[in-house]
């Protein structure tokens, strides 16, 4: 053998076995003689067997032979075909026979060439899927800009293309756009993006974002551009709707009445509102960016920010001005939790100067109104008083004229009780009327209500009842002791009456004291009559009195007054025969501030 | 002093709760010849009031007025005191709140008056001029 036919033999021996086809040489009786790698890869090792048994697993040659009819006529033949691999898997491929002369020109064997085509089926298949499925409007377009191809989504909104443009399809448009990505592919063979706005069917404004890229192309030039549009109507919506809702937003701060103000992590200024610049009485620049001075706040921020997604509590505190001057203000605030970035407070303040005043302008007004309706009530209580002083000196008169002891003592008593009527009527109306603000020092709550109390042991033994307290450790607070006194002494005197009238057995007065979320909280509770519906509605009212000749009908008049200059409330729970429960509660934050002790004595 | 047994003391009802009002006109009216009787509890009047069946009710109108008001209202629709004179004995002049009452008195009021103006309603008990 000569060394260049080896070669020679040796390449192509090399060459059939690493093919990456498979190759199988048939003999007439379509039976396997030879057969390469690739083959042998898909079909297993077939030699001496049938090709019908070993590439489609049947036991009868095939109805329409190849390898039979170009053993016939000598014809090279090709076809598409699934087979059926070893593990019983379709196999796409495409066979080709060729016919193997031998030196008569008779055909011995055929030599069948099979191409695997199942893995540019199944690309074509995902591509096909790709095209259809994909959730925008795919079209082919040729260089007439005519829809030649569409996919599902298109056809659905659209219809089926019957050579449309695809301006007239996507826009409702008579002519080309004149920014056209297509356009510029065909020109460019590149790909391009832009926005378009087009008019759907019902003749609702459309945006697109429209992708192209050449599909097609021969000899250097682009035949075919696959379009893309995607429909971003809702998306644009919604970014219209979050540009007004940012404007509201900012409008809503900028003009709101209460001050704004945001802060960062590290107490810095990111927002401010017109009302803030106001209320700190500086420029916008002046304070953003730059950390809130600690002075600005009298209260720490953590006091203000509602925790664990709470409400925020308003809290009645002062701001201090650029200028250095106080101002009280309600505060709240809240946490900004942002899906990005670092978390930031915001803090709302209202200016209660003007409420402050009002508050106090009504309070005025409620005292003026007291005392007109006092001057009003005066002459009915005087009057009765009166008519009580002239039935004192009828019944003494008569008494005398009759040398009548017993006559002369009852009228004499009467005139007695009248004139010190005529006495406690005008000392509560001078209390009453009187303008005077409250002088709080620091007392300790139970000192005064144990003071008054004492006062009280006596008359309670005199009457057989039973007068309890229940005082706890209240911290000394900022109060008038004097004014705190009068109202318990009112209340406990009413707590008697109740009991008296009511004449039940054993009768119960209990004094109570407490502290419960920073408010002190006095309590005086009976068990006596109560109060039925009509006499709840009146009990505040002046010169109102369920006790006759006994009540001058101020007292608790009185006792609100008191309580309301320091910042309290007065509140009660009855029910007729079964007893009455007074509550003063003094929140501290709104206690009046101390007044400052005198430096030195003289 | 000659009274004539046939003719009984006429009985006059007083309703008020302020105490010495109510037993100084008691007294009075009672040094008058008058059978009186004091009520100081305005909720409980009627009942005792049914019982009694005074010829003349004199009537505080009270300082929660609509107490006084309200029993007033009662008595006019009570079908056994309906047709009883009221004599408003009040501090406040009653004649706009009350026009058809029988008479009224503001207080303060002084025995004469007291008697004058009960007199002009029932026969003085020991036989005066009415």
């Amino acid at each position: 053998m000569k060394p260049g036919t080896d070669w020679k033999a040796s390449y192509r021996g090399h060459l059939f076995e690493e093919i990456p086809c498979g190759i199988v040489v048939i003999d007439r009786n379509l039976r396997i003689v030879d057969q390469n790698l690739a083959f042998t890869t898909i079909f297993g090792d077939g030699r001496g067997r049938t090709c019908y048994e070993v590439t489609r697993g049947r036991r009868t040659p095939c109805t329409e032979c190849l390898a039979e009819q170009t053993f016939r006529d000598g014809q090279r033949r090709s076809r598409e075909a699934v087979g059926v691999d070893p593990a019983g898997k379709a196999v796409h491929h495409l066979v080709q026979i060729a016919p193997i002369r031998d030196e008569t020109g008779n055909v011995p064997f055929v030599a069948a060439l099979t191409t695997d085509l199942s893995a540019t089926k199944r690309l074509q298949r995902e591509y096909q899927t790709l095209f259809e499925k994909v959730p925008c409007y795919v079209t082919v377009v040729n260089r007439d800009f005519r829809v030649v191809k569409a996919n599902t989504l298109f056809r659905q909104v659209f219809g089926e293309p019957t050579g449309e443009h695809c301006y007239e399809l996507l826009k409702r448009r008579h002519e080309r756009c004149p920014e056209c990505p297509a356009e510029q592919t065909f020109l460019d063979g590149g790909s391009h993006t832009s926005s378009h706005v087009g008019i759907t069917r019902d003749g609702a404004a459309a945006h697109y974002v429209v992708s192209t890229a050449p599909l097609v192309q021969t000899d250097g030039e682009t035949t075919h551009v696959i379009e893309m549009a995607l429909d971003v109507t809702r998306l644009h919506r919604l970014e219209a709707e979050l540009l007004r809702a940012n404007a509201l937003r900012e409008a809503l701060v900028e003009n709101s009445p209460y001050a704004i103000l945001i802060l960062d992590q590290r107490r810095r200024v990111v927002l401010v509102n017109r009302a803030a610049e106001k209320l700190w009485d500086c420029s916008r620049d002046s304070l953003l960016g730059h950390a809130l001075p600690r002075r600005a706040l009298a209260c720490r921020l953590d006091e203000i920010v509602g925790r664990n997604g709470e409400p925020a509590p308003l809290v009645d505190s002062t701001i201090v001005t650029a200028k250095g001057v106080e101002i009280p203000v309600r505060l709240s605030g809240f946490t900004l939790h942002p899906a990005e970035g670092e978390r930031s407070t915001a803090l709302i303040a209202q200016d209660l100067r003007e409420i402050r005043k009002l508050e106090r302008e009504k309070l005025d007004a409620e005292r003026l109104a007291a005392v007109g309706q006092t001057v009003a009530g005066l002459a009915h209580g005087i009057k009765n008083i009166l008519t009580g002083l002239e039935g004192g000196m009828y019944v003494t008169s008569g008494g005398l004229a009759r040398h009548d002891e017993a006559r002369v003592r009852q009228g004499w008593e009467m005139l007695e009780r009248n004139i010190g009527r005529v006495s406690s009527l005008v000392k509560n109306l001078l209390a009453f009327s009187r303008g005077d603000q409250p002088q709080p020092r620091l007392v300790r709550p139970a000192a005064i209500v144990a003071e008054v109390v004492s006062l009280f042991k006596e008359l309670a033994e005199q009457h057989n009842l039973v007068l309890e307290t229940d005082i706890s450790d209240v911290a000394p607070a900022s109060m008038d002791a004097e004014g705190i006194h009068t109202c318990l002494t009112n209340l406990i005197s009413n707590a008697f009456d109740a009991c008296l009238v009511s004449h039940k057995p054993a009768c119960r007065v209990l004094v109570a004291l407490r502290e419960e979320n920073e408010e002190i909280v006095f309590e005086v509770t009976d068990t006596g009559c109560g109060m039925d519906y009509e006499v709840k509605q009146k009990a505040f009212t002046s010169f109102f009195t369920t006790k006759g000749s006994g009540g001058t009908g101020l007292g608790l008049l009185l006792t609100r007054k008191i309580v309301q200059q320091h910042g309290g409330s007065v509140t009660f729970e009855s029910s007729s025969n079964e007893g009455t429960t007074f509550r003063l509660r003094f929140p501290r934050r709104r206690l009046p501030p101390l007044v400052e002790e005198e430096h030195n004595a003289g | 002093m000659s009274q004539k047994p046939s003719l009984p003391a006429p009985r006059v009802a007083v309703v008020d709760d302020e105490e010495d009002v109510l037993t100084f006109v008691r007294i009075a009216l009672e040094d008058a010849g008058f059978t009186v009787q004091a009520l100081d509890r305005p909720t409980e009047a009627i009942g005792a009031l049914e019982v009694f069946r005074p010829h003349l009710i004199l009537l505080d109108l009270l300082m929660p007025e609509q107490m006084g008001v309200s029993l007033y209202a009662e008595l006019r629709q009570n079908p056994v005191l309906r047709h009883v004179p009221v004599i408003i004995l009040s501090g406040l002049n009653a004649r706009d709140t009350l026009p058809e009452a029988a008479g009224y008195l503001e207080k303060p009021v002084d025995a004469a008056a007291l008697l004058h103006a009960v007199r002009r309603v029932l026969p003085d008990p020991r036989g005066g001029t009415p």
